[in-house]
């Protein structure tokens, strides 16, 4: 008795998808690696990118956990010993940073003490020294002088003596 | 009476892909919308410590006493005049012609210096600006020393 063999009938998915996700594949791993997201660079976005200033030269920090951005603002002008209105992202959450405040008759330097701390370190807290810190200075371009001069000036009496601004690129 | 069809054998090639199709496709989409790639942020460098003038001024560090070289910077409307040594130079409305001037005389001082045995990373360059300068010409005018080759700029303050 001669057998009968049935040839199985393949049912055809419609479009063979298996060089689409080998491609879709590769482009996840490709942006999970180059994408940076939620990365806090600790720019505040009141100062807008358009609003700071452009430079033709510059490099790019590749290492940003040795540094803290400075979010500087020009203070009231009207105002007899106007402070700049300094911003930080400090141990996971905004702060202003003034240069001085005298409160119960005792002047306190916040901004000078939390660069100290960074470049200092305290030991009793069990914060090492980091020789290496740097500042990022990020202020619109209308930024005046006389209102970033005081905080290089802090910069310096913190003892941090490399700082940086941040610039665009020119489109 | 038998239906015919359900005889027959299917042969599905593999398993189902099309949710796994669907939820590459939604976290690829997710990726490319919410990651920044490399930011339009570049960053000017300086490594020379605030120099403080008149009275209150600290004297410099020990160690050899640095070449130095000060610009002083001045705010002329929306524009700048920045004045060293023996050149003024005064940013006119093209910017990128401005600057070009002021990396050409600054040059010119540093080739100076280079003529009197000073080494060009000997040189201190402090910018002196008055308090109006505003940060966008701040910026331009320690930018045109950097890429006129001074390696170590920095900022000075008249107390």
């Amino acid at each position: 008795m001669r057998r009968r063999h049935l040839m199985p009938e393949m049912k055809e998915g419609g479009v063979n998808v298996t060089p689409l996700i080998d491609i879709v594949m590769c482009m996840i791993i490709f942006f999970m690696l180059v994408a940076k997201i939620g990365v806090n660079t600790g720019a505040d976005p009141n100062i807008k990118e358009a609003d700071i200033p452009t430079a033709i030269l510059g490099t790019d920090l590749h290492d940003m956990g040795n540094t803290l951005t400075l979010n500087v603002v020009n203070g009231p002008t009207q105002t007899a010993g106007a402070q700049p209105i300094v911003t930080a992202f400090v141990k996971g959450q905004w702060v202003e940073l003034k240069l001085r405040t005298d409160m119960a008759g005792q002047t306190r330097y916040p901004l000078r003490d939390t660069l100290a701390l960074y470049r200092e370190g305290d030991p009793s807290r069990g914060i090492a020294p980091n020789p290496d810190f740097k500042v990022i200075i990020r202020g619109e371009k209308s930024l005046t002088y006389s209102f970033l001069s005081p905080v290089l000036v802090e910069c310096d009496l913190a003892r941090v003596k490399s700082f940086a601004f941040d610039t665009k690129k020119p489109s | 009476m038998k239906i015919s069809g359900a005889k027959k054998i299917h042969y599905d090639s593999g398993p189902n892909m099309t949710p796994l199709v669907d939820v590459v496709m939604v976290i690829l989409i997710f990726l490319m919308l919410a990651g920044s790639f490399g930011t339009a942020d570049h960053y000017l460098v300086s490594d020379v410590p605030v120099e403080a003038r008149g009275a209150g001024g600290k004297p410099p560090e020990s160690g050899p006493l640095p070449a130095e070289f000060t610009i002083n910077v001045e705010q002329d409307g929306p524009f700048y005049i920045a004045r060293a040594g023996n050149f003024s130079s005064v940013r006119s409305t093209d910017s990128a012609k401005a600057y070009t001037e002021l990396k050409t005389q600054l040059h010119t001082q540093l080739v100076n210096f280079r003529n009197a045995g000073v080494k060009p990373d000997d040189v201190q360059v402090y910018i002196f600006p008055t308090g109006t300068v505003t940060l966008a010409n701040l910026v331009q005018v320690f930018e045109a020393a950097q890429d006129a080759g001074f390696k170590k700029v920095g900022f000075g303050v008249r107390s």
